[in-house]
């Protein structure tokens, strides 16, 4: 979407269409992640996403949590879910997130992290 | 959707099985989705129990505990309230907005990993652009530098310089042209937070950028990025070129009669072109060297032309400190030293990664309580910080709160960020030799005290390490560390005596230990350590000849081996295969 703003009116009466309610899969796409295999990660996300044509679900690449350690992490953001973040994942444990917890709203009770701080704008849970 | 979540930290696994246990003997495991998760607070807290969809935090609660938050809260719905989290404002908190019981603080940081860091409108759903916007609608140049001033905001490129100050250098020189410049050259080895912030949130300091445009009249502004950071570049790219279509950059910036436009240069790499005078003659199109200040980049600096010039991590504040005002940073970090830093904890700590926390955190809080301790829980010696110009800190500093002057007044320097982790396998001489081979390595060799001086250190760090020294080496080192301080044009040769300085501050004994006794204990310093074989253990297996790279030992089979020392390279493979203790290591 191409959108230029001609003035500081139109920029304030502007509402991103980002905020809409959907669920999302974050992955962390810095230099850190992709060196420890992010993008077969999202690939996989990818291609589950488009077999099960699942809707309403958005696939992000997102910058470096911080967590360089438990790379490539990936959150889940669902509605009425606490947002989970899932550390060290790989392809299978990818297959694994869209059957329980996106499909079956089932959080996997294997690496779950915890935020390291809380969202300065959105001030919601770590 | 079963929504009711309690997940415990994986500290407390007695808790967590306690939970089980009680949910299932009152029928209600299946209500709950009980789960485990890594929490980083692991020094801070004995346990952390948090429980949606009321988003509740218990800490240190007690295995006796569960049986009354199960009784109480799941099931009658009574919060309990003598295990709730506190904080010092408040005695607890209730449900809403969950407490920060981490030691982070992400304003740098606050995209990063949350947005897409290609997608503008990912950024405009978290305030973005609304500073610029602001600032636009009625604010002055000088309210800008108002604010700035107030927040107390210090250079994060190393030196600590106040931004405002800078900022008002330019704006107040004369000039039709002026230049903002951002410093994304990152050449300190283990750094990596400019990299993470451009590569997780490239608009936040495309913004600020803007911002220090308006506010000295400036109308071009370049990126100075190394180009060994690909990806950051390419998102620094689609992100300019999004902002110029938004409207943000170019001609009339949101139909003002601004205009700004960005453009980025690639490093070829070197250490010293992030010395801001290097930079400029880089971007210019000459070698990367230093030239003497005065004057200032701030009055004279790309084509001679006022410039301001200030790291990543720098301009990402920016538009915080626009958006929450000046009052709201300045509230937070020390007397001297406000807002956060961002540090790239590594080495043999268990939780690398980028660290963002509030100045005035401990060295100690980074690393235990966000860190999570030492790697297999090791012995901690001690932690550098600042890189080639910073030097190491010992455990008996590690209370020190962060700010630009106490890590001077340990000898070290807050630097760009990098932070290593080092344990007892770690040789402080040589760590020192390691920094200096990088410095001697770096310099540009326009001045003499750098370039010859340098040289020397290292072949007197490098004879220490042999063996090859006796005590008066101390004194020849301080004397070459003094004229290389005070004499080098610029801060890399200025600062390259840092590590050793500090080494020998803190460390003097394992100096001694190493021109004396010529022992290195750590057995990193190879030239000082000897095998040999056990001529009373050794039963001629010959395992020990079969895995020597260099044939050093000879011996037939059943005979008793010998290690030829001319030949002997120090691998330590015979050391590892010898399974009878036969090969000893001194
Ligand atoms: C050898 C040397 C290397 C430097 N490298 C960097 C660098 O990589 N990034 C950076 O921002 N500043 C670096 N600096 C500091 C810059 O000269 C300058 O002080 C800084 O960019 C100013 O920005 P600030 O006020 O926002 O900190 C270096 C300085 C020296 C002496
Ligand atoms: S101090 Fe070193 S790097 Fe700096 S100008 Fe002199 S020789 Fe070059
Ligand atoms: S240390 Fe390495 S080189 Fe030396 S004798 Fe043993 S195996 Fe051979």
């Amino acid at each position: 979407m191409k959108k230029k703003f001609n003035s500081l009116k139109e920029f304030y009466s502007y509402q991103s269409n980002n905020t809409i309610m959907k669920s999302k899969i974050l992955v962390g796409y810095g230099s850190c992640g992709i060196a420890a295999g992010a993008d077969k990660v999202y690939d996989t996300f990818e291609s589950e996403i488009i077999k099960r044509s699942l809707k309403d679900i958005e696939l992000i690449k997102v910058g470096c949590l911080g967590l360089c350690f438990s790379e490539p992490n990936v959150e889940i953001i669902i509605n009425g879910l606490p947002d989970i973040l899932y550390g060290k994942v790989d392809e299978k444990f990818a297959v694994r997130i869209i059957d329980e917890h996106i499909i079956n709203k089932n959080i996997i009770n294997h690496n779950l992290y915890d935020k390291p701080y809380i969202d300065l704008f959105n001030n919601k849970e770590s | 959707m079963n929504n009711n979540v309690i997940l415990v930290s994986n500290n407390s696994p007695h808790l967590y099985d306690k939970f089980q246990k009680l949910l299932t003997e009152k029928n209600l495991i299946n209500k709950y989705q009980l789960k485990k998760f890594n929490t980083f607070g692991l020094n801070t807290y004995t346990s952390i129990i948090k429980i949606y969809p009321d988003k509740i935090i218990y800490v240190d609660s007690l295995e006796n505990d569960i049986e009354e938050i199960v009784n109480d809260h799941l099931i009658n719905g009574k919060i309990v309230k003598r295990l709730l989290y506190k904080n010092e404002h408040k005695n607890y908190l209730k449900s809403g907005p969950l407490p920060i019981y981490h030691k982070q603080l992400r304003l740098v940081l606050r995209n990063s990993g949350l947005i897409d860091p290609e997608s503008i409108e990912s950024y405009l759903s978290r305030e973005g652009y609304r500073a610029l916007a602001k600032i636009l609608n009625n604010t002055t140049q000088d309210n800008v530098i108002d604010e700035i001033k107030i927040s107390e905001l210090r250079g994060r490129g190393g030196a600590g310089y106040p931004t405002w100050l800078k900022w008002n250098f330019t704006k107040q020189a004369q000039s039709d042209i002026k230049y903002i410049i951002c410093n994304a050259d990152e050449g300190d080895p283990g750094a990596y937070m400019d990299r993470s912030v451009l590569e997780g949130d490239p608009h936040s300091v495309i913004e600020g950028m803007i911002i220090a445009a308006f506010t000295v009249n400036a109308n071009n502004g370049f990126i100075y990025i190394r180009a060994e950071y690909p990806l950051a570049i390419k998102r620094l790219e689609k992100a300019i070129k999004d902002a110029k279509e938004y409207g943000f950059l170019g001609k009339n910036i949101l139909g003002t009669n601004f205009s700004f436009d960005i453009e980025i240069r690639l490093g070829a790499g070197a250490f010293v072109c992030g010395e801001e005078t290097a930079l400029i003659s880089s971007i210019e199109g000459n070698r990367g060297m230093p030239r003497p200040r005065p004057p200032f980049p701030s009055t004279k600096g790309l084509w001679e032309k006022p410039t301001v010039i200030n790291n990543v991590e720098t301009l990402a504040n920016i538009p915080l400190i626009i958006l929450k005002g000046g009052d709201w940073y300045n509230k937070i970090g020390t007397e001297k030293s406000k807002g956060t830093k961002v540090f790239a904890l590594t080495g043999k700590v268990k939780n690398s990664g980028l660290v963002e926390v509030p100045m005035g955190t401990s060295l100690r809080e980074i690393i235990y309580d966000v860190g999570g301790g030492i790697l297999n829980d090791n012995k901690f010696k001690a932690v550098q910080t600042g890189g080639p110009s910073g030097g190491v800190i010992p455990e008996d500093k590690l209370d020190t709160p962060i700010s630009y002057e106490s890590l001077n007044e340990l000898g070290s320097i807050m630097g760009s960020g990098g932070m290593i982790v080092m344990d007892h396998t770690d040789c402080m001489v040589d760590v020192s030799k390691f920094y200096l081979q990088f410095s001697v390595d770096e310099s540009c060799g326009k001045c003499s005290p750098c370039r010859i001086g340098g040289r020397q250190m290292l072949d007197l760090l490098t004879n220490i390490s042999e063996g090859k020294s006796d005590e008066s080496i101390i004194e020849k080192i301080e004397a070459i560390s003094s004229a290389m301080q005070k004499a080098s044009l610029c801060g890399l040769g200025q600062t390259a005596p840092n590590p050793v300085i500090s080494t020998l501050k803190y460390f003097k004994d394992e100096y001694i230990d190493h021109i004396v006794n010529k022992k290195c204990i750590s057995g990193k310093c190879k030239s000082l350590i000897v095998f040999e074989i056990d001529k009373n253990n050794c039963i001629g297996c010959h395992l020990c000849a079969i895995k020597c790279p260099v044939n050093a030992i000879s011996g037939g089979k059943k005979e008793i081996h010998y290690i030829d020392q001319n030949k002997c390279i120090k691998c330590g493979l015979c050391f590892d295969a010898c399974k009878f203790n036969a090969v000893i290591k001194s």
